[in-house]
């Protein structure tokens, strides 16, 4: 017993001795470097070159600051009644002329009439600087890639079928529904919806009178001249969702793959779906790259294509609001600025 | 809808075609029926509080099939029926467990379907995100129901897979030896650009004699190459691991025990973005020593443990916690009018049940809370950490009182962005706490029971890059058993947290990109009390009353105050 004693203890420090010698080569720091500010930290300058702007046509607004020290600072430009943001990152001790275009990163964009606020902050220190602008003319992004006519929903009675948005209808009207153009709706959490961009957005709201399908809207302005590359186009598509994991939206989009016809036909076409539950909370950009999009599986409704990614034959595209888990409970839809890029999501321009 | 109706009628009949040969059928069976009653008032509405109420009624039936010792079935149905529902309407069905187990050949134990799974804490482990080890049973009462429904049991992850063990005794040379082997799937592949992803390991456990134990350990997680057409990622992770006590247990008082953790990761990443072959290999090891008093059942020990800024165990670092980002408040989710929105605090920890925890491995190092958790987000697997960590644990025979204490002096092994200084930060981390039965020292049928605990947290760094954090966290409870099974429960939860902090976003490598600081000057006190009366075996019925102050000194916009009134009965056999 005593020899299996001794076996055991010079095993476990032969063991302990092995790892011990192990040694990893390290690195100085990992991670991006960053410097906060010291004690005496002390911005000199921050100023912008106008106090109004407007971003139509292409122009920016300049900023420039000077600090003590070389240190991490954040400048962050805020929306006033947006509550649109954008931000900008760097290591110095101040920067010259630095361009803003009226670009934003969240979800909502900047409003025409409202006053930015350029904040200066620093990692390190609870110090900030401030300076402010009247946008008299927010920056303008339909051109960043293939925006569907009037769908920034300004113009209400643009949305007709005259104007090539055809809400669906079948019977007329669908039971229990109501969707149209609004700015301040109600959602089922009590909440007023606010448009990210402008002021308005498009809007289906009930339970409809089938177990799934409510009710939906499609869109069949020119989507002409988009790349056929399936895997460098996106289609992209500001929701608003309440949390309610019920709600759910199919988004399809519909390619006339019959030559000479050039339009789709769902019995004979393609149709391309992004399937999106809208169980998040607010507003959100939806991007999903073509080639990734799913085949629909109703051969009556853009199932019996040739099963290709050809965005380049994309004719028109829908947005249909369906019901998840609970076929008696109404559900809602919110959603704003549809818009077709190449390269990347969508990702505001100039 | 059909399909589940085919599918359950499907199922019936076999559990029933297995009744009618076996004549071995056993039912098990959960049921909730659960009311809150809420009121917040925020920096908006001070005077006029917002009002919700909300609850369901459920019943989990365990239908379970033993043929013979070689096989188990049993399979779990829910039907869930939300507060206001009528008549179905609002009412769901779900199957909560399908699995299979028993023993082939009398040796090997297989379990099939949703299993759960427990390894060692670097390979696979599901660590508590917040200390709740002494808390009130007014708190651990809501708590038990939220692990439940989170499919927790201890540190287990639920997934589904196979897990197979056997033992193999020896007459010479080795006592005997353990063998254990599991794997199933963590990811579904999305039938274009994201592959089926495999997880799978196994252990072989020598018990060589009453002295000493060693055991080596695998677990990886793979993707399966050509189960999509177009992969965007190619994944693949490995740890080994060995772990060992060496015992010295020939005395009546004393009990010495030798033991760690030692093993590496290997790490590999693929992208069809960027073509880049992308590899990461660490090591860490776990080395502790503990005595035992055993007249006094009293327990000292200490370790010394270094993990690497690149070691990658998936199925050891994923949080229970959800990633800030995922989380949504299931009571008033927004505040100030619809304006901000309303931060977690430490009751949600223990009473929400849905869109808080995270129930499946990520690849990728979590966000995280960094005011709950600064020292270890990651458990013990934290990656970058080193140091000691000491103990205390005793429990008096008579089991009127037992505590126990751990301290953790870590820091960081590479420093995290200071390019200039190199400064690593310094982590402390304490918790402890007792349950002291005072009915056991009065000679008292009926139970009173006081219990406490506490953990405190600290992140320091000087440096170019000041960083300092510190957090408390405060629990203290009574259980009173005033007449024959009705209970008087009251507890309280204090938290504060102080200072600063910055908090690592990683990409898809598990590499650090930016750094986003953070500053708190928070407090949360929950004061709670009710009662619990146990109807029988399994059955009770309890009502509490719930005041959470959360105060934010730092952004004053995400001070609130709630009270919630909830009503529970709970039954299982």
């Amino acid at each position: 017993m005593k020899r299996i004693f001794r076996f055991s203890i010079v095993l476990v420090i032969a063991l302990i001795g092995v790892i011990l010698a192990c040694s990893r080569q390290k690195p100085d720091y990992i991670g991006p470097a960053y410097i906060a500010a010291p004690e005496n930290f002390a911005v000199t300058s921050f100023t912008s070159n106008m106090s109004s702007i407007s971003f139509i046509p292409s122009t920016s607004l300049m900023y420039s600051a000077s600090f003590t020290n070389s240190v991490s600072w954040k400048l962050t430009i805020t929306g006033n009644k947006s509550g649109a943001y954008h931000v900008f990152e760097g290591i110095s001790n101040g920067f010259t002329n630095l361009q803003w275009w009226g670009e934003h990163d969240g979800a909502f964009f900047f409003k025409t009439g409202e006053t930015v606020t350029a904040t200066l902050s620093f990692f390190g220190t609870s110090m900030v600087s401030e300076t402010t602008t009247l946008v008299t003319q927010a920056a303008d992004f339909k051109t960043c890639g293939k925006f569907s006519t009037y769908g920034d929903f300004e113009n209400a009675s643009k949305i007709t079928p005259a104007n090539k948005w055809f809400a669906f209808n079948s019977p007329t009207p669908i039971p229990n529904v109501i969707q149209g153009v609004a700015s301040a709706e109600i959602d089922r959490n009590g909440d007023t919806v606010k448009a990210p961009e402008g002021n308005q957005y498009y809007f289906i709201k009930g339970k409809g009178d089938q177990a799934t399908f409510v009710s939906g809207i499609q869109s069949t302005a020119s989507l002409s001249g988009i790349t056929p590359q399936a895997d460098n186009v996106w289609v992209n598509i500001y929701l608003y969702g309440t949390g309610d994991p019920n709600a759910g939206v199919e988004i399809e989009y519909q390619e006339a793959d019959q030559p000479g016809d050039g339009i789709y036909s769902p019995t004979t076409d393609d149709a391309f779906v992004a399937y999106v539950t809208l169980s998040h909370i607010g507003w959100k950009l939806f991007s999903f790259k073509y080639s990734d999009l799913t085949p629909t599986l109703n051969a009556d409704f853009g199932g019996s294509g040739n099963r290709k990614h050809e965005p380049n034959r994309l004719r028109s595209w829908d947005i249909v609001l369906v019901k998840k888990t609970d076929p008696n409970s109404p559900i809602a839809v919110y959603f704003d600025y549809p818009i077709i890029t190449t390269g990347g999501p969508f990702k505001p321009c100039h | 809808m059909l399909n589940k109706v085919t599918l359950v009628l499907s199922i019936f009949s076999v559990l029933l075609v297995t009744e009618l040969s076996a004549q071995n059928v056993y039912f098990t069976g959960v049921g909730r029926a659960l009311v809150t009653n809420d009121r917040l008032s925020d920096n908006t509405n001070k005077a006029s509080k917002l009002k919700g109420s909300g609850g369901y009624t459920l019943f989990d039936l365990g239908v379970n099939a033993k043929a013979t010792d070689v096989l188990r079935a049993g399979v779990i149905l829910r039907i869930r029926n939300e507060f206001g529902g009528f008549f179905s309407d609002g009412a769901s069905f779900e199957f909560r467990q399908l699995q299979m187990e028993g023993l082939v050949a009398k040796k090997v134990k297989y379990e099939i379907g949703d299993i759960y799974l427990k390894h060692t804490q670097y390979t696979l482990w599901n660590s508590e995100p917040i200390y709740n080890k002494y808390e009130a049973n007014v708190f651990s009462l809501r708590r038990d129901i939220v692990n439940y429904e989170n499919f927790f049991i201890g540190n287990a992850w639920r997934m589904q897979g196979i897990n197979l063990k056997t033992q193999l005794n020896f007459k010479k040379g080795i006592q005997s030896l353990g063998i254990r082997a599991y794997g199933g799937r963590t990811l579904r592949n999305n039938t274009t650009t994201i592959p089926d992803r495999y997880f799978y390991g196994g252990r072989l456990d020598l018990t060589q004699s009453k002295y000493l134990r060693i055991a080596g350990n695998v677990a990886g997680i793979s993707d399966i190459a050509g189960t999509v057409s177009n992969a965007q990622v190619d994944y693949h992770n490995m740890v080994y691991t060995t772990d060992f006590d060496l015992t010295l247990d020939n005395n009546d008082n004393f009990k010495f025990v030798l033991g760690g953790e030692v093993g590496a990761s290997h790490f590999e990443l693929k992208r069809a973005i960027d073509t880049a072959y992308n590899e990461f290999n660490d090591y860490f090891y776990d080395l502790g020593v503990k005595g035992t008093y055993k007249p006094w059942n009293l327990t000292l020990g200490g370790s010394y443990r270094d993990v690497g800024y690149n070691f990658n165990s998936p199925m050891a670092q994923t949080r229970r916690l959800a990633a800030p980002g995922d989380v949504i408040p299931s009571n008033f989710p927004l505040m100030n009018d619809g304006v901000t929105a309303r931060p977690i605090g430490i009751f949600e920890t223990y009473s929400q049940e849905q869109r808080l925890y995270n129930q499946a491995i990520s690849t990728t190092l979590m966000s995280y809370y960094v005011q709950y958790n600064m020292v270890e987000p990651y458990g013990k697997a934290t990656p970058n950490r080193k140091g000691y960590t000491f103990m205390a644990e005793v429990e008096t025979p008579n089991k009127v009182l037992n505590a126990s204490i751990e301290a953790n002096f870590l820091s960081e092994s590479v420093a995290e962005g200071d390019s200039i200084t190199f400064e690593k930060r310094k982590f402390t981390l304490i918790q402890g706490g007792f349950v002291f039965n005072l009915n056991k020292l009065l000679n008292f049928e009926k139970l009173i029971a006081i219990n406490g605990g506490v953990r405190t947290e600290s992140s320091k760094r000087g440096g170019t890059n000041l960083i300092n954090l510190s957090s408390s966290l405060i629990d203290v409870g009574l259980d009173i058993e005033v007449i024959k099974d009705l209970h008087l429960i009251g507890g309280a939860k204090i938290f504060n947290v102080q200072g600063n902090e910055v908090q690592a976003a990683r990409n898809q490598l598990n590499q650090i990109t930016s750094y986003a600081p953070l500053q708190f000057n928070q407090s949360q006190t929950i004061l709670a009390a009710g009662l619990r009366y146990d109807y029988g075996a399994g059955c009770y019925f309890s009502m509490h009353y719930h005041s959470v102050d959360f105060k934010d000194v730092q952004t004053d916009r995400n001070t609130y105050k709630m009270n919630q009134m909830f009503f529970v009965f709970g039954l299982k056999f």
